[in-house]
């Protein structure tokens, strides 16, 4: 009963269309319809949904992250380090350098890998106890919040808890995948 | 399999994991989360090179992982600074206002979360970290209290804290309030 009385609507609808409208202006509004959608990226409205997108993601495609040199800057899981890679120091992205010790506490970040475009939860953690490493300064800062909110902050040095808050080195291990 | 028992191997698996890889013990948020990611799907030099097992984690876990296993780690039990969640924070929960507690302490309060979000956090860590300690009718955190206690806001945590440990001990639920102890300082709690 429903279909048919919808049935009947929509033959109406259509029958009226086709008497009043010809191909040409179909064909027309359609082109109008296609050109104005591309456009909307262009539009202000649009390019705010792009800025809110995750800030990890957005720093992948920003420094053309990477997964196979943990030596450099735009090694995919340094989003959010901020100081001297353990890598460059006799360490690795996961590995303090030798005398100095990983920090027992770090913070929880999230990086996205940009060969399987997953995201994976990053523990920047540093290691501690020997003077500055000062080498392969890199600054990332994907969903880094205020020194007010210290959990979340890469300026403050992570060797909390430790037995020394010297800073040597910026770790990043992942923890996890998303 | 018990859920202790399979915590305790695949606590066993990590910390081999850990020794043989150069990655540290993956902080698994929920060691009774024993969902794992094969290390050849992942493209990354050095968890292919090592072979390191990562977890996956989602929802709550998530949640843990992003806003309190920094510093409070993956088993719940991290440094002296930290105050312990392992095998204690469950006991707040016999309260009233220890169960409100729980959601004011300060970091929580102002965690970037939704108060249904939140809730169900604070559910998954109790069970994780302080299950055998839960009242035996625990009643799982709705968003309706966590919104409730959330808009009060503590004039001193400490303060409280002292009242509500006060108020656990007068119940029976703890004989003294030792297991509060802060670690940096026995005889505070």
């Amino acid at each position: 009963m429903v279909m048919q009385v919808i049935d009947k609507l929509f033959e109406r609808m259509s029958r009226r269309t086709a008497q009043k409208m010809s191909r040409r202006n179909f064909v027309a509004t359609l082109g109008a319809a296609l050109a104005g959608a591309s456009m909307l990226p262009v539009l202000p409205v649009a390019r705010k949904a792009q800025a809110a997108e995750d800030p990890g993601v957005e720093w992948a495609k920003r420094v053309g992250a990477q997964t196979t040199d943990p030596k450099a800057c735009n090694y995919w899981r340094y989003c959010s380090s901020d100081g001297y890679l353990c890598s460059c120091c006799g360490g690795g992205p996961a590995t303090c350098p030798p005398g100095s010790t990983p920090s027992p506490t770090s913070w929880v970040g999230s990086c996205l890998n940009p060969d399987d475009g997953k995201m994976y939860l990053i523990a920047y953690r540093d290691c501690c106890g020997k003077d500055s490493c000062a080498q392969c300064s890199c600054l990332g800062t994907a969903g880094e919040m205020p020194s007010y909110r210290p959990q979340l902050n890469n300026d403050i040095i992570w060797c909390f808890g430790g037995s020394s808050m010297i800073y040597h080195c910026s770790s990043a291990a992942i923890v996890g995948q998303v | 399999m018990t859920r202790s028992m399979a915590s305790a191997l695949l606590a066993i698996f990590f910390s081999g994991a850990a020794i043989s890889a150069s990655e540290p013990l993956p902080t698994s948020p929920g060691v009774g989360a024993p969902e794992t990611v094969d290390p050849s799907t992942v493209p990354d030099v050095l968890v292919r090179r090592n072979g390191t097992v990562l977890p996956r984690v989602s929802g709550a876990a998530e949640d843990y992982s992003r806003h309190c296993q920094g510093c409070h780690g993956h088993l719940g039990d991290s440094v002296v600074e930290v105050p312990r969640l392992k095998g204690r924070v469950g006991l707040f929960t016999h309260s009233p206002e220890g169960r409100a507690y729980i959601v004011q302490v300060p970091n929580v309060l102002q965690a970037h979360l939704s108060d249904a979000r939140l809730a169900a956090l604070l559910n998954w860590l109790l069970r994780e970290y302080s299950g055998a300690e839960l009242p035996g009718a625990f009643m799982p955190y709705t968003e309706a209290e966590v919104a409730q206690a959330r808009a009060h806001r503590l004039e001193s945590v400490i303060d409280r804290r002292r009242e509500v440990i006060d108020g656990l001990v007068r119940l029976g639920v703890v004989p003294s309030p030792e297991i509060f102890a802060f670690a940096t300082d026995p005889a505070r709690y």
